[in-house]
């Protein structure tokens, strides 16, 4: 049987800087603040190259996962192909003048230039799974905030998604594993 | 708890749904998609700039992933079935698919042939598609003498077809591809016959060997294939089943394991320099170089009166057999007690199989005339009834890739010819024109020094390819071709498992950049299409719209139609496979079939019985072949091809230049093998460096001790020394061929094998280093005293029978402890913290 | 409970190194060029040992593939002062990147000499990150490294059988090494369920553990000799 002395709980926070030598320096007294947190820009508003509402989309009962088709399958929401947008809206208002943009990219084999709006950081070495979340009963909105709603979509305004207390918080109070193996490898 | 390989299904990929591949329109619309994602990453720029100033680079970068992978399903995995396409050997893979970019690579379970498996080589396919030294654009050379610089496409493909057009006037165009019986071989087949040229082909000294042994025998100068599932005693006359070969995945498996109703085949290596597949031999003898064919004549002369008497069988003469093998053995220096034992072992079995391939074993030896050992192991094959037999020799005649645009007939296509035609063609100044389509003939032919000198006769050489080898760096045009994971492939594999396997598979991934390269069918094409003269009927197949994606497709269709599968569901499992007993049925082995056969060291407590010890011989008797009453310092070379890089096409990709070779551990780098004995009496240790001296030159390299090199040879790995070829595989290591070593070694002129070189002490190049995993920093020297004993110390070790004893006395882990601090690996990173 | 094991035939193995290629690639690990590799510093999870006994014309080679040994006591783990290496409840020692501070006390203490270090910041001329896999992170300088069973594929392959509501089967997840092999030389699964084919080989009789005397309680064992019919 393995060992298991100590190891549901990980006993000191980790430090969250990507750089383990600067992680040394900065935690004895400057803290995460600059590095993580300052220099983050204020994404108020991510703008998109063509108006995209989710809110007419969600009302029309357009589900997320019709657009983002591995968000319940894979561990990457994935946004899928201009092909799949036009396959509805060559029928479906073309005349509208953000349609006519994305159909227009359609014809010209034009990829979009969609802004992403949620990620994590790629140097807190997190491997997130919307499956995993999906599988668990995680709604989108849990972690996303109500983009159904929103014309543009924008980050949560709640919380970050990089920020390890919020996840941790849930896991816990969900009693999901809260073992470092399941985010960080 | 084991079975054979994988049943389909088996795979651990743990995707939910598994689409199959994309074709066709989706793969062309991506190519076109990429030509605008240049614009694409123009835009990243200015997109970012929308954020703040203290944006950080990572952001940034995030942001560049995302722009460049907008309208795909970013993040999302396919798997897409496919070929593997870096060898011959046809093996079935699937590709990870993430957007546009190949991920990882791994075996198709189930495959006819590879069973699930993938070598060392196949997964690097993705560092060939992403090399960052590889050819994007075409290259031109201004004029004689000027460097070769980008061009675009338009400008290199009128200079070649201008080429073409005047060699079309001489009759002067000569073609160069590889062996592949494939699609867009045959297609330059075709331009050859549209532009009067001829068109030739390149393959390795012991493929020519394989296929004249084959004429000689069969009358039909085809690779015949070897049934080693079904055999229980496999002796190889130098193969390298396990290298490289026909197919090491197939082999490995079909040597290694072992099913619910098959036993493992007891494999006997007959070799002069220890390859990986001696080091998993049951047996390994290890003869004098060159004398491979007297011992095959000596194990026919004793085999035949017991064997029911077919062909040859008939003009031996009766003989005592325990004086010919003692004949043998002194003949080829090798113990008579393992002489013996072989022959005891192949009587005994039910199904043996004798296996002969490799470049030096092929020479006659000191036998002027007589025939090349490859010949006379299939002779032997015949003398015992294994041809067509379950577990034997399968001829293969008239295997052909049936293509739809080229009907069998008096208009077919006339097959290509070898490269000794081609030198004689450029010998003669007939040939005005050379394209050479994906071989690098200057680095890896044996006959390279010669074919250099001949090519100064050549006005315009044209290559084709995805790096620049020795033979591009000359090129006047350079055309970029597509790599295998970019690539379509129509083709018949290699022969390993008796049965056809035809290669049928759709692209992995769309090109890495729109337009950059091309398939080499497409510039068959292409090529052929300016070549047609007014009023002139195009004989080219792929003169008409549809192009080569069409002849492809239709290729794919007529395949399928054969056995009844729609095209699509061929291309979905990427090869079609007919077995050659479909006409005997008995190919499979029954169930609870005799465990008779011979015994295997196993069989007797393991690999460490302690009878080895008897066959050592008396010191006096110990061989010093090549060094034997002549000078010293002289040694027999022995190229060989390393399992990794082999002949040297993948020189530039990371994962296998930092990948240990098996034997030695050497990595990044080439290095003379030489024996301990040598090593001893030489004074030399391992990391040294040498200098060889050859007929056509000398080169400097490493030195390493070898326990199980035969003394009095040097073994040299080929497919390194690249004049170019990426910043990885650049003048790394030697390229061994300077030497003159194989240069001389042609099929044609077996008899000359054994090039000697002699053998002295040199400083170490100029930023050369060596490295072996496992042995720590560059300078042990300059360290304390590491644990474990250094290699050179073997000869104060017991002695290896009493050793072997000891070692299955002792606890089994606490050997494994000792042990693992005496092997290079062992040692490993220890000094490295 | 789950358990992960892990049994490697010595018998079949062919020292091929297929499987440490599949390694570097499901694993991002940086490659390391000719002078790192010339001071010892490559990166292999995974290396093949090759072993000689005797000398010509009595050589012989054994080939042993070594990885991290995932011990139930791991020596590893003590010595971190962060607790960036851990036992996990499933038998993983894992490795925390973001917790390693790069003492490499961790490294020091594994007689296995299987754990490697980021001396330099890693580098992959463009375009080779395309190939990268997501779902590994890439390490940075100064971090320990070492196998961690592949617990990406064991992450998706949980996920999976979840996905369809089922248990996880036998032998479906298979750590990028044992995927690519040949000869099927290596064999991963749950050491808790007894009818597994791994638990079976741990009972074989033909297995052996490294360094046993030291203790470490492996979670790798070797099967050695020949297998059964």
């Amino acid at each position: 049987m393995p060992t298991l002395s100590r190891s549901a709980q990980p006993k000191p926070r980790p430090p969250r800087l990507p750089e383990p030598l600067a992680a040394l320096v900065l935690s004895c007294a400057v803290g995460a603040a600059c590095a993580s947190v300052a220099c983050r820009p204020a994404v108020a508003v991510v703008e998109q190259p063509i108006g995209f509402d989710h809110a007419v989309h969600e009302a029309e009962g357009v589900r997320c996962v019709r657009c983002h088709l591995g968000a319940e399958t894979q561990d990457s929401a994935g946004l899928m192909r201009v092909e799949r947008c036009a396959a509805c809206h060559r029928r479906v208002i073309p005349d509208h003048p953000d349609v006519a943009k994305v159909l227009q990219h359609w014809q010209d084999e034009e990829p979009i230039l969609w802004r992403r709006v949620a990620w994590i950081d790629e140097g807190s070495g997190v491997q997130f799974s919307h499956q995993a979340h999906h599988l668990a009963g995680v709604e989108c909105t849990t972690c996303h905030g109500d983009v159904a709603s929103m014309a543009t979509a924008q980050p949560p305004a709640t919380h970050r998604l990089d920020d390890m207390d919020w996840c941790v918080d849930c896991h816990r109070d969900n009693e999901a594993s809260i073992d470092c193996l399941t985010c960080h490898f | 708890m084991s079975s054979d390989p994988r049943e389909p299904g088996q795979s651990g990929k743990a995707s939910p749904s598994r689409p199959t591949a994309d074709t066709g329109d989706l793969v062309r619309l991506e190519r076109r998609q990429l030509l605008k994602a240049g614009a694409a990453a123009s835009l990243a720029g200015s997109a970012g700039s929308l954020l703040s100033g203290c944006a950080s680079e990572r952001e940034q970068r995030v942001l560049e992933q995302v722009v460049g992978s907008a309208n795909d399903n970013s993040g999302v995995t396919r798997w897409v079935v496919t070929s593997c396409g870096q060898c011959p050997a046809g093996c079935g893979i699937e590709v990870r698919v993430v957007d546009r970019d190949a991920k990882k690579i791994e075996g198709l379970p189930g495959h006819p042939v590879s069973g699930g498996g993938v070598c060392a080589l196949g997964q690097s396919a993705p560092q060939q598609t992403y090399d960052p030294d590889r050819l994007l654009a075409p290259l031109l050379r201004g004029g004689r003498g000027a460097p070769q610089g980008p061009a675009s496409w338009q400008e290199a493909l009128s200079r070649v077809a201008e080429a073409l057009r005047r060699s079309k006037a001489d009759g002067g165009l000569a073609i160069l591809t590889d062996f592949r019986d494939s699609l867009e071989n045959r297609l330059f087949s075709a331009l050859a016959r549209e532009a009067g040229g001829r068109h030739f082909f390149y393959e390795p000294v012991w493929r020519a060997a394989e296929r004249a042994a084959a004429e000689t025998v069969f009358g039909d100068a085809q690779l015949p294939a070897y049934d080693l599932e079904a055999a229980d005693l496999v002796v190889s006359f130098g193969a390298p089943l396990l290298d490289g070969w026909r197919n090491p995945v197939w082999a490995a498996a079909a040597l290694k394991t072992r099913g619910q109703r098959r036993r493992r085949p007891t494999l006997v290596q007959i070799e002069p320099r220890m390859s990986l597949t001696g080091a998993n031999a049951d047996l390994w003898i290890a003869p004098r170089v060159g004398s491979e064919a007297a011992l095959a004549r000596a194990l026919s002369r004793v085999l035949a009166p017991t064997a029911d008497g077919e062909g040859a069988a008939a003009n031996a003469e009766p003989e005592d057999p325990r004086a010919a093998l003692a004949a043998a053995a002194a003949r080829c220096d090798v113990p008579l007690e393992r002489l013996e034992r072989l022959v005891g072992w192949v009587r005994a079995a039910e199904r043996p199989v004798f296996v002969a391939a490799g470049a030096w074993v092929s020479g006659a030896g000191s036998d002027p005339g007589a025939p090349p050992v490859t010949v006379e192991v299939l002779r032997l094959n015949q003398l015992l009834g294994r041809i067509g037999r379950p577990g034997g020799v399968f001829p293969t005649s008239g295997r052909r890739l049936q293509l739809p645009f080229d009907p069998p007939g008096p208009e077919a296509l006339p097959p290509p010819e070898p490269l000794p035609a081609l030198l004689g063609r450029l010998r003669a100044g007939e040939v005005s024109t050379l394209l050479v389509v994906e071989v690098d003939p200057l680095r890896e032919a044996s006959e390279a020094t010669e074919l250099e000198q001949a090519l100064e006769s050549v006005d315009h050489l044209i290559c084709i390819d995805s790096v620049l080898g020795d033979t591009a760096l000359r090129a006047d045009v350079v055309l970029p071709s597509l790599t295998a994971l970019e690539r379509w492939r129509f083709e018949l594999a290699e022969p390993s498992r008796p049965g056809e396997l035809l290669v049928a598979s759709e692209t992995a991934i769309p090109p890495v950049a729109a337009d950059a390269a091309r398939h080499p069918a497409a510039l068959a094409a292409d090529l052929a299409t300016g070549l047609v003269g007014a009023g002139e009927e195009p004989r080219f197949p792929a003169a008409d719209a549809a192009g080569v994606d069409g002849l492809f497709a239709a290729a794919v269709a007529a395949a399928a139609e054969e056995v009844g599968l729609r095209p699509a569901a061929l291309l979905e499992q990427g090869f079609r496979w007919r077995d050659v007993a479909s006409t005997s049925g008995e190919l499979t082995v029954a169930a609870g079939a005799p465990a008779s056969g011979p015994a295997r060291f196993a069989d007797r407590g393991g690999l460490e019985s302690a009878d080895l010890s008897a066959e050592t011989l008396p010191a006096e008797r110990q061989p010093a072949d090549g060094l034997a009453a002549t000078d010293a310092s002289r040694y027999t070379l022995l190229p060989f091809d390393t399992p990794h890089l082999g002949d040297g096409r993948a020189a530039n990709r990371t994962w296998l230049q930092q990948l240990p070779d098996p034997l030695t551990t050497v990595m990044w780098g080439a290095w003379a093998e030489l024996a301990s004995a040598d090593v001893r009496r030489l004074g030399l240790r391992t990391g040294q460096w040498i200098e060889l001296g050859g007929p056509a030159g000398a080169v400097t390299l490493p030195v390493v001790e070898s326990p199980a090199a035969r003394p009095g040879t040097v073994a040299v790995p080929r497919g390194y020394g690249h004049l170019e070829g990426g910043r990885w595989a650049r003048q790394r290591g030697v390229n061994v061929h300077r030497l003159g070593a194989l240069a001389v070694a042609g099929i044609d002129r077996a008899s000359a094998v054994g090039v000697e070189v002699t053998l002295r002490p040199a400083s170490a190049p100029a930023g050369a280093a060596f490295a072996q995993f496992g042995r720590g920093l560059r300078h042990p020297e300059d360290l304390p005293r590491r644990r474990g004993r250094p290699l050179r110390q073997a000869e104060t070790r017991a002695h290896p029978g009493e050793q072997a004893k000891s070692e299955s006395e002792r606890p089994a882990a606490a050997g494994d402890a000792d042990e693992a601090s005496a092997v290079p690996g062992g040692e490993s990173s220890e000094e490295e913290r | 409970m789950t358990h992960w094991g892990m049994a490697i035939d010595v018998d079949r193995c062919t020292g091929c190194e297929a499987c440490v290629v599949a390694c570097h690639a499901e694993n991002n690990i940086a490659p390391a060029g000719p002078e790192e590799a010339a001071d010892g510093r490559v990166r292999h999870w995974l290396r093949i040992e090759r072993e000689y006994v005797g000398e010509f014309p009595d050589a012989r080679v054994l080939f042993r593939p070594v990885l991290c040994q995932h011990c139930e006591e791991a020596p590893c783990e003590p010595v971190c002062p962060t607790y960036a290496t851990y036992h996990n409840e499933e038998g993983l020692n894992a490795m925390v990147y973001g917790r390693c501070v790069g003492t490499r006390y961790c490294a020091n203490n594994c007689p296995y000499t299987v754990r490697v270090f980021n001396w330099f910041e890693p580098e992959w001329p463009q375009p080779l990150e395309r190939q990268h896999n997501p779902d590994v992170t890439v390490r940075q300088s100064g971090v320990m490294e070492k196998c961690t069973f592949c617990v990406q594929r064991i992450q998706q392959g949980k996920r999976a059988a979840r996905a369809e509501d089922r248990e996880l089967r036998d032998g479906e997840i298979q750590p990028a090494c044992a995927q690519s092999c040949p000869t099927r030389a290596i064999v991963f699964g749950d050491l808790d369920d007894p009818h597994s084919e791994v638990s079976q080989a741990f009972e074989s009789g033909r297995a052996e553990v490294l360094l046993e005397d030291l203790g470490t309680r492996p979670s790798v064992v070797y099967l050695r000799g020949e297998e059964p019919r």
